[in-house]
């Protein structure tokens, strides 16, 4: 696809999104989700996945330190190239300083850091903020919109499904040619697009999995560990367990 | 001025009063909410980090529970509505099976957290408890917060909420129990038995 015919998908979606957005009244903190049906779908498939090939992984993850180095570096390489994605997002969500450490932050790792291969730019103390076209939308005032679950990529809202759209055109991956090679050894590390930590939490990830209603854990997951990522967990999260049900 | 006088003692009385009581009315401030935090974040801390046995985990994890968290107010919340149609035994029962299922899923999931350093960062009052901020710094430079709700309705200060990036244990619960008595064709008695094995 051409950068082009992002924008325009793009561009219609936000139009849809802004007229669905209105309809819906909801109460802090919950969920729209009106295509829940077709969700569970890419759900049963995402769990498949998941204990056919990511579950064993983890595991083995966690207990070779080798595989564990691996990892970091996948890692690094990943986050080298999503920068360009971060330095123009904190532009457009007017942080000018931020872009700027980003930026110089990719220059870095990509020519002394081999690639992103090492990632000496937070060594040398210039850390790179990470965010995405979500986020920019986030602080834009757009709506969260309803929750969708997508095959491979996990679950997410709306606007970030949007988001991610536009993002393909600041992703190096697409230029050079390899959005499915590395988005494979990414879905080994990432499993659900939810977070940036799997790996870290593949004991809460294999939790999710183990529920009752997996669907529904990882719809909290991903939403609430998003909302809290965009700073705006702190006013809705109190459930009072003391007051007469 | 007699009068005058006699007012003013009076107010000095009630007012010296207050003061002598005052710490026993408020039983929970900001400071022993920090404390509580600070020792379970501690227990939890070293218990993670001994190289026990997932087993001996899981009893440590208990205990933990048992000292710092209201188990009986989160066990109701997560049984949810079906609490009232439950006999008073079946509530008593499933409370304690449900702090032991709690204390193996949390148990094994704390294990996420192994090597990290965990800083309880302090507390701040919120309208009806304490919400206090405690921070997972990971060798990778990454962070996770982590917020404890805190309140003394229960007669003594426990945690009644943990909140990890967010994520809100008691919503969480709610869905879990609710999917798993759902399962069990509402039947309570099933349900404990299903959650004692898990």
């Amino acid at each position: 696809m051409t950068i082009k015919t992002h924008l325009v998908i793009a561009l219609f979606s936000l139009t849809a999104l802004s007229a669905c957005s209105e309809g819906t009244v909801l109460v802090p903190g919950e969920i729209a989700d009106p295509d829940e049906s077709k969700n569970r779908q890419a759900h049963e498939f995402n769990k498949f996945i998941y204990e056919s090939f990511a579950r064993r992984q983890q595991e083995k993850q966690e207990t070779s330190p080798n595989k564990k180095n691996i990892s970091n570096i996948v890692g690094n390489i990943v986050s080298n190239i999503e920068a360009p994605r971060g330095a123009v997002n904190n532009l457009l969500q007017g942080r000018p300083q931020e872009a700027a450490q980003t930026a110089l932050s990719f220059a870095i790792n990509t020519t002394i850091g081999l690639g992103g291969i090492f990632d000496v730019a937070s060594k040398a103390q210039i850390n790179r903020r990470s965010t995405d076209f979500g986020e920019t939308l986030y602080v834009w005032g757009v709506g969260e919109g309803r929750y969708v679950e997508l095959p491979v990529i996990g679950g997410v809202t709306e606007r970030d499904a949007l988001g991610k759209v536009i993002d393909l055109g600041l992703d190096p991956r697409v230029y050079l040619g390899l959005p499915l090679g590395f988005s494979i050894a990414r879905l080994g590390l990432k499993i659900t697009n939810s977070t940036m930590k799997v790996g870290k939490n593949s004991n809460t990830v294999a939790a999710i999995f183990d529920s009752a209603d997996s669907y529904s854990q990882a719809r909290l997951y991903a939403v609430q560990s998003r909302r809290h990522e965009l700073g705006q967990t702190q006013t809705y999260n109190f459930i009072d367990p003391y007051k007469e049900e | 001025m007699h009068v005058l006088r006699r007012f003013y003692l009076r107010v000095m009385g009630v007012a010296l009063s207050l003061l002598l009581v005052a710490p026993d009315v408020r039983a929970l401030d900001s400071q022993q909410a920090d404390a509580l935090i600070q020792n379970a974040v501690n227990d939890v801390y070293t218990s993670i980090n001994s190289g026990k046995s997932d087993q001996e985990l899981y009893v440590d994890f208990e205990n933990i529970f048992s000292r710092y968290a209201d188990v009986e107010a989160i066990a109701r919340s997560a049984l949810g509505p079906a609490v009232r149609s439950a006999t008073p035994e079946q509530v008593d029962l499933f409370i304690v099976t449900y702090r032991g299922y709690l204390a193996r899923k949390y148990g094994r999931q704390f294990r996420d957290l192994i090597g990290a350093d965990i800083i309880v960062e302090g507390a701040r009052e919120r309208k009806s408890y304490y919400e206090v901020l405690s921070k997972i710094k990971f060798s990778d430079g990454s962070v996770w917060d982590i917020l404890w709700h805190v309140s003394d309705k229960s007669g003594t200060n426990l945690f009644f909420n943990i909140i990890i990036t967010g994520i809100n244990m008691l919503s969480s619960e709610r869905i879990e129990v609710g999917a798993r008595l759902e399962r069990n064709g509402g039947n309570i008695d099933a349900l404990i038995e299903e959650l004692a094995k898990s």
